[in-house]
């Protein structure tokens, strides 16, 4: 398994300067993995930005423009098509205000490979807030000087034999997020579809 | 006694039944033993003629003024309320009050309320105090047919003077809702406006018994004041068997287990139309601000059952809810309050605590090996916008 076998599927809906931090921080790191953007929102600066590859050269990404998500059952039709459209056998979603760390992006995929009796896998998730300064502790800032971060152990894998059990033992801990882990795509591809059936408000 | 008279033929307490007749025949022995003076429409949904065959002699009730119709049975809850809506339709009196066969009406409380109302059309109810009884017939309790007499009987009552008086249907809403018991459902009220709101839940049709409850009280609420006489009213049993309320939370469930069952999202919806339409129209609000006011009012009255069915959880402990009540107020206190930014601080600076702490699932926490290694870059690129990067802004 290698790194071509991930694709992280960005949704956006906007928040356009987060976007391009999104851009921006994984082009910084080299990130080795492909993105799918899946872009439902009204900003045309997105399009504008993201259809010049050659602002983020680092990054190996597609861009898709979506009808706008103005209603839930039009988000969920786009992460369906955008899914139909990924064909690593691995995929991962992201959301424009995380970053994501390679190495556990790759030991997820690794595992997941030689675990074919596992649907997902992720590591340690840390939460951060960003301040402008110390007088303004909860204003919403891309970017600095002052970062915090505090990162949980989190080792509640879920192992039970039955589905049922699994459910039952689902964490309750806000930092366990099954929901970024790391997914095989044909897995989540059949999931997306019976979500956007259902059409849930 | 004439005014006595004429305001006890202004009334007819309106006796719904399913089954449990027994029951019945002992609220019918109690009210022609004490010769409750109103008329009674019974109004039968029970599985089988049970209920017919002891009532059908009148001669054996001979001081009660009673009319006995068999309806159907109460299979659904849409048959319960046609049998509601055709009861109302052919009760003649300007007054009505709801009735359960295992409740005691008293006369003089309920006479009051009768006259109250005549006096004050401004009020859309009336009722008294209520008082609520156990029936045990030995020290090791009882139950089913066993509560119906006994020679323990245990009662209580609370002194409740909270009459509901604003000016505005939208204020009589929230102060309704901030009650933990309801007794205006009980009241006496105009029959013509119970017609009304009976009317709106055939087309409501809820699958929610409480719901309806609460609508119906809500609506009452809406259509005026509603005032709570110092004396004796009603006395309710409250270890009675298999009544219907009880019957409903076996079969969903308490409040919790009520919400997350498939037909309560459309019975909210429901409950929410008609409450704003008739809030709307009321106090001349906008249909966004009643249901605004409709769903606060909701939110308020569900608080206290809703904490009371999450503390069954067994998962849900004395330090979660506790510190979940921390959380809760800091985050009311504006941001720069001290002692919110002082525990943020410890909060986000103290790798032991965990990041669940301000949901109470975890308290204490083992550091990951190498995060801050892995969090470095990220640092480091979130100080400050790089220069070629485009940033929206």
């Amino acid at each position: 398994m290698s790194a071509r076998d991930l694709t992280l599927l960005l949704a956006l809906k906007d928040r356009t300067p987060y976007t391009f931090r999104w851009m921006a921080y994984h082009n910084f790191i080299r990130l080795p993995f492909r993105v799918f953007v899946a872009d439902g929102g009204a900003d045309e600066c997105v399009p504008a930005a993201l259809s010049e590859r050659a602002g983020f050269p680092n990054l190996d990404f597609e861009y898709v423009r979506y009808p706008y998500d103005a209603t839930c059952a039009q988000y969920y039709a786009k992460l369906a098509d955008a899914l139909e459209r990924i064909h690593t056998p691995f995929v991962a979603l992201a959301d424009n205000d995380d970053l994501f760390v390679v190495k556990g992006l790759q030991q997820s995929i690794e595992f997941l490979a030689s675990h074919p009796d596992y649907s997902a896998c992720g590591g340690q998730c840390a939460v951060f807030w960003i301040h402008p300064d110390q007088a303004d502790a909860d204003a919403d800032v891309l970017y600095g000087p002052r970062i915090e971060w505090k990162c949980s152990l989190e080792r509640t894998s879920l192992t039970d034999d039955t589905a049922s059990a699994r459910l039952l033992r689902l964490p309750r801990r806000t930092a366990h997020a099954v929901f970024y882990h790391v997914r095989r795509t044909e897995d989540l591809r059949r999931e997306l579809r019976l979500i956007r059936d259902a059409a849930p408000q | 006694m004439p005014d006595a008279l004429n305001a006890d033929t202004r009334l007819t307490i309106l006796l719904m039944l399913r089954d449990r007749v027994p029951f019945t025949v002992r609220w019918m022995a109690y009210a022609n033993r004490v010769r409750l003076p109103f008329k009674v429409f019974i109004a039968d949904g029970g599985s089988d003629d049970s209920a017919g065959r002891a009532l059908g002699d009148h001669s054996r009730f001979p001081h009660v003024d009673y009319t006995y119709v068999r309806y159907p049975h109460d299979a659904t809850y849409a048959d319960f309320y046609a049998k509601l809506a055709d009861a109302l339709s052919r009760i003649d009196t300007p007054y009505v009050a709801l009735a359960d066969n295992d409740d005691f009406l008293i006369a003089d409380g309920v006479r009051q309320a009768i006259r109250f109302l005549a006096d004050h059309p401004e009020y859309a109810t009336c009722g008294g105090q209520c008082a609520v009884f156990w029936v045990t017939p030995s020290e090791a309790g009882g139950s089913g047919s066993e509560t119906l007499y006994g020679r323990r009987v245990e009662w209580k009552t609370s002194l409740d003077t909270r009459s509901v008086t604003d000016a505005t249907a939208r204020a009589r809403l929230e102060h309704q809702s901030l009650r933990a018991t309801t007794p205006i459902y009980y009241h006496v009220q105009r029959t013509s406006d119970v017609r009304r709101y009976v009317d709106a839940v055939m087309v409501w049709n809820p699958a929610d018994l409480f719901l309806l409850e609460h609508v119906l009280y809500s609506l009452a609420a809406i259509a005026g004041r509603t005032k709570q006489l110092d004396t004796l009213y009603i006395a309710r049993q409250w270890n009675s068997p298999e009544t219907i309320g009880g019957g409903h939370i076996d079969a969903f469930g308490d409040w919790l287990g009520r919400m997350l069952a498939p037909t309560w999202s459309e019975d909210f919806a429901g409950a929410v139309r008609i409450l704003s339409a008739a809030l709307a129209d009321r106090d001349h609000l906008s249909l966004e601000e009643a249901r605004a006011a409709v769903v606060a009012a909701f939110r308020m009255q569900a608080a206290p059952p809703l904490l009371s069915d999450l503390l069954k959880d067994p998962h849900v402990d004395v330090p979660m809810s506790a510190a979940v009540w921390l959380v809760q107020r800091l985050l009311a206190r504006p941001s720069t309050s001290a002692a919110r930014r002082l525990l943020r601080r410890v909060y986000r600076r103290m790798p032991w605590i965990s990041v669940d702490a301000v949901h109470g699932t975890e308290f204490r926490t083992r550091a990951v090996a190498g995060a801050a290694e892995d969090f470095g870059p990220m640092r480091e690129f979130l100080r400050e916008p790089p220069a070629a990067a485009l940033d929206g802004r």
